[in-house]
């Protein structure tokens, strides 16, 4: 697996590695389309992929759950299934991670329901062990083993914010959209744009961003800007290209719509 | 041809997007000292519709370019210090001015300077825009033909000041240049001269500058009084005895910054004074109005302010004192409410546990088993009550009249006294000597309005149904103020109470604005059942609302006309009025069904309640 590509805009590459050598579950709190999930990725290879020891051998190092209000403690942990005439249980992607040492990502875990956040209690605090009810395991995660989650203050409404006690068992990263020049080295990267291009895609999502107020609270994401980037490299129009991906995305509202238009016309030569 | 209304609500967020502050967009005049993007009431350059409307997009970039590229940053210290030409002229005597009036003022005819220095720097910041926003040029090239180009004399300085390195001081630079030489010429074409709303946005840039330096300076101070504190001195810094350069340092600094506190003061007040008609940090709208003479919509004809109360305005005890005054009856009133049946119950299929088993998912498990498939475990139905969908917006009339003490509702001696005592501007000295002297506890209009709100408020926590609290004022077309103490989604806290404790009599009473304001909030909510509740003391009138104030004819028609837009988007309104002749005008406003008119305004609590329950119960 090759490098994740993640470009640093404070020192959470640091800390993450400070909280992953002490086991120290982690809670990224952020905006849509940020980067949350893909420093999680990049973490996992600085910490697996990189490890001489047998954490590199690991097949499968990154747990990724995308987390609904339909999701049960069951998807979580496992479930028997039938095979033939018989039952064989079968570990859900927590109990894989726990078992394996791997890092477990839930990500948007506000979206699940509340009695699936209150089983990685046992997993996020000295204990570190998941009781399985159903087969009466008592597992023990694994050295190696972290939980990550994920949330967006933004959007939620207050009915689903996070409970403290849930909070309180991690340490929070704070993320939010890069500062311009950051996000042109991004956007230039990932889409593989001209330089010039990818500032202009920036310079449209800090305008942008100001708005956030009307209709559509989080403005448009560093990775919407980077599918904007994307389709231009695939020969579209940059107009064309910001109007489908950033303008139709961003907001419903008609006359939102028309002023991020203008917008986007403006700053793009 | 392209009129501003048409395109303002479009182009008022286009320049929130590219200042990223909220921008009034105000027709002409730019002498006028408002901030604000200043435009011309229509377009008609081209043929084409959407280019003239693209010039307007092109005029409120260059006009907020004058802050983006450091019009509005121009420091006359540096300027003395970086032109020679200027520090070669005595400074001139300092007031509070502007430090572009104080450059200007070094010059024998400043209005001359500052002509020159509007056109050269107008030149400047149309470069650089073009430069950021490379989208304009197209533009701009359509415009070129159309407009005067500059004068030939300033055309060589009008190419240096459009490098892409220029500042504002080289604009000050070649002002000082072409000043002595051309001065007269300028000074006769009167057109073209700096506004002067410039000036005042640049002391209002400049006071956000001092006061980023206050938080330099304190943190300085701050910085100071730990070192002293730690070479083991625990006097503080300032109030020492002046041995040792440290202390002088210090002390020097906390001068500074006193001095430094006490300019900002002095400048925050002068501009909130001079700008005091329109509310900076406010959002504005514009909204129709309905004249009912000419039969037709008056485009955005009305600017409507969104400020939101500050709770710490509340009187003395606040929202503890109107707490006090409701809490006998809370109890009563929430439990009245809590009898409101919920619309029903609803069964939830398919979940993991409930409280019966969903016999169509327990078939899906069968057909699976037998097929051999892992089957769905979730076989439970759930009975839930489905939650009532309910968005209100209450909207307290805050006139000038709802000051008046509740006895004062008595029909009064005075014949002509009713319309008077609720015309705000109307100089009831007679009138007022005919009142009785209100006891010192008399309660006034507003505080039972008040109260009546804040008791719908704790019942409406109790079932849940969401609302907003709001209250409307306002003198003139282009100044309704629009309080805002509770929005939508802000949940019931002590600072809410506070919020509407802190309600007080304001001017006149222009309601159409102010229900169509409430309209769209109570839209975009997003509830299923909408309701607005209109709380007033009188008639709606404000001093341009109709030809002539006596006559509320126009008024009426134009809340008749909003009542009627929010009953067509979907929104029951209410109209509870504690005037006693409230019959006359309400039934020329809205269907009888539609409003209460309440004889003793201490009923007010209990008729607001009623109207609710009646309204929301379906």
């Amino acid at each position: 697996m090759s490098e994740p590509y993640y470009l640093p805009l404070a020192d959470e590459v640091e800390v993450f590695e400070a909280a992953y050598h002490s086991r120290l579950p982690v809670l990224l709190k952020g905006p849509t389309g940020c980067g949350k999930t893909r420093f999680v990725e990049h973490m996992t290879w600085r910490l697996y992929e990189t490890s001489d020891g047998p954490r590199g051998d690991l097949a499968v190092p990154l747990v990724t759950v995308s987390c609904h209000e339909d999701l049960t403690a069951t998807d979580l942990v496992g479930r028997y299934l039938l095979r033939g005439d018989e039952t064989v249980w079968r570990d859900g992607p927590l109990t894989q991670a726990a078992r394996s040492g791997a890092i477990c990502y839930l990500d948007e875990i506000v979206e699940a329901r509340k009695d699936t956040t209150v089983l990685v209690h046992s997993l996020t605090d000295h204990r570190r062990m998941l009781p399985i009810d159903k087969t009466g395991e008592l597992l023990v995660a694994h050295d190696d083993f972290l939980l990550v989650i994920s949330y967006n203050p933004g959007y939620q409404s207050v009915l689903k914010d996070l409970k403290t006690s849930t909070r309180q068992r991690f340490v929070s990263l704070s993320f939010d959209y890069p500062e311009s020049d950051a996000e042109a080295e991004i956007i230039a990267h990932e889409s593989a744009v001209a330089a010039d291009i990818a500032d202009r895609l920036a310079a449209i999502g800090v305008k942008v961003r100001n708005l956030r107020e009307h209709g559509f609270e989080e403005g448009v994401s560093t990775r919407l800007l980077i599918y904007a980037g994307e389709l231009i490299r695939g020969g579209i129009d940059p107009r064309r290209a910001a109007e489908i991906a950033i303008v139709q995305t961003v907001s419903d509202d008609a006359n939102v719509q028309k002023a991020v238009a203008d917008i986007v016309d403006m700053i793009l030569p | 041809m392209v009129d501003l209304a048409d395109v303002e609500r479009p182009l008022a967020l286009f320049a929130e997007g590219i200042a990223g502050r909220h921008c009034h967009l105000k027709v002409g005049d730019e002498d006028a000292a408002d901030p604000g993007v200043y435009l011309p009431a229509r377009i008609d350059i081209f043929d084409d519709e959407t280019l003239n409307a693209a010039i307007y997009r092109l005029r409120v970039l260059v006009q907020l370019g004058f802050r983006e590229f450091g019009t509005f940053a121009f420091d006359i210290d540096r300027a003395r210090a970086r032109i020679p030409g200027l520090a070669a002229r005595p400074p001139p005597p300092v007031h509070r001015e502007s430090d572009l009036t104080l450059f200007f003022n070094h010059f024998d005819a400043p209005p001359a300077a500052r002509s020159l220095f509007h056109v050269i720097e107008s030149a400047r910041v149309e470069a650089q825009t073009l430069r950021r926003y490379p989208g304009a040029r197209k533009y701009k090239a359509a415009l070129d033909p159309h407009r005067d180009a500059p004068v030939d004399f300033l055309r060589p300085v009008i190419d240096r000041v459009c490098a892409p390195d220029a500042t504002v001081y080289d604009t000050a630079e070649a002002v000082i240049e072409c000043y002595g030489m051309f001065a007269v010429d300028v000074e006769e074409s009167g057109d073209g001269a700096f506004p002067g709303h410039m000036e005042w946005a640049q002391r209002e840039a400049r006071l956000e500058d001092w006061e980023r330096e206050l938080d330099d300076a304190n943190a300085e101070v701050s910085a100071m009084e730990v070192v002293e504190l730690s070479s083991g001195d625990q006097v503080k810094v300032g109030q020492g005895k002046g041995d040792g350069d440290v202390r002088q340092v210090g002390q020097d600094l906390v001068r500074a910054r006193d001095d430094l506190q006490r300019r900002i003061d002095s400048e925050r007040s002068e501009l909130r004074h001079r700008f005091g008609a329109s509310p900076v940090d406010a959002r504005s709208f514009l909204y129709d109005e309905w004249d009912c003479l000419e039969r037709r919509y008056r485009k955005a004809w009305c600017r409507l302010f969104e400020i939101e109360i500050d709770p710490r305005d509340a009187a003395d005890d606040g929202g503890r004192g109107l707490m006090r005054s409701v809490r006998p009856y809370a109890r009563a009133v929430r439990r009245r409410f809590e009898q409101i049946r919920p619309i029903g119950y609803q069964r939830i299929r398919k979940v993991a546990d409930g409280d019966e088993l969903d016999l169509g998912a327990l078939v899906d498990v069968r057909s699976d088993l037998r097929a051999g498939v892992s089957p769905d475990d979730r076989v439970y139905s759930q009975r839930k009550r489905a939650r009532r969908d309910v968005g209100a917006a209450f909207l307290v009339d805050l006139s000038a009249s709802t000051d008046d003490p509740v006895e004062a509702a008595e029909p009064p001696t005075n014949d002509t006294a009713p319309q008077d005592l609720r015309d705000p501007w109307f100089d009831d000295d007679d009138a007022s000597a005919d009142r009785p002297p209100s006891p010192a506890e008399s309660r006034r209009i507003i505080d039972i309005q008040k109260e009546a709100v804040a008791l719908m408020a704790t019942a409406l926590e109790g079932i849940g149904d969401e609302y907003g609290v709001y209250g409307f004022s306002g003198y003139g077309k282009d100044c309704i103020e629009f309080h805002v103490a509770k929005e939508f989604d802000e949940p019931f806290r002590r600072r809410t109470l506070d919020a509407i404790a802190a309600m007080k009599p304001k001017r006149s009473t222009r309601m159409g604005p102010a229900i169509r304001h409430a309209a769209g909030k109570l839209a975009a909510a997003g509830a299923a059942l909408k309701v607005l509740m209109i709380v007033s003391d009188g008639f709606p009138q404000d001093c341009d609302y109709g030809p002539e104030r006596g006559n509320h004819e126009y008024g009426v028609r134009d809340t008749a006309k909003a009542l009627e837009e929010a009953e067509r988007a979907g929104i029951h309104t209410f109209c509870v009025t504690v005037d006693r002749s409230g019959h006359d005008y309400l039934r020329r406003m809205c269907p009888e069904t539609h409003y209460m008119v309440i004889e003793e305004t201490e009923g007010l609590p209990a008729a607001l309640q009623k109207a609710y329950r009646q309204l929301t119960q379906i």
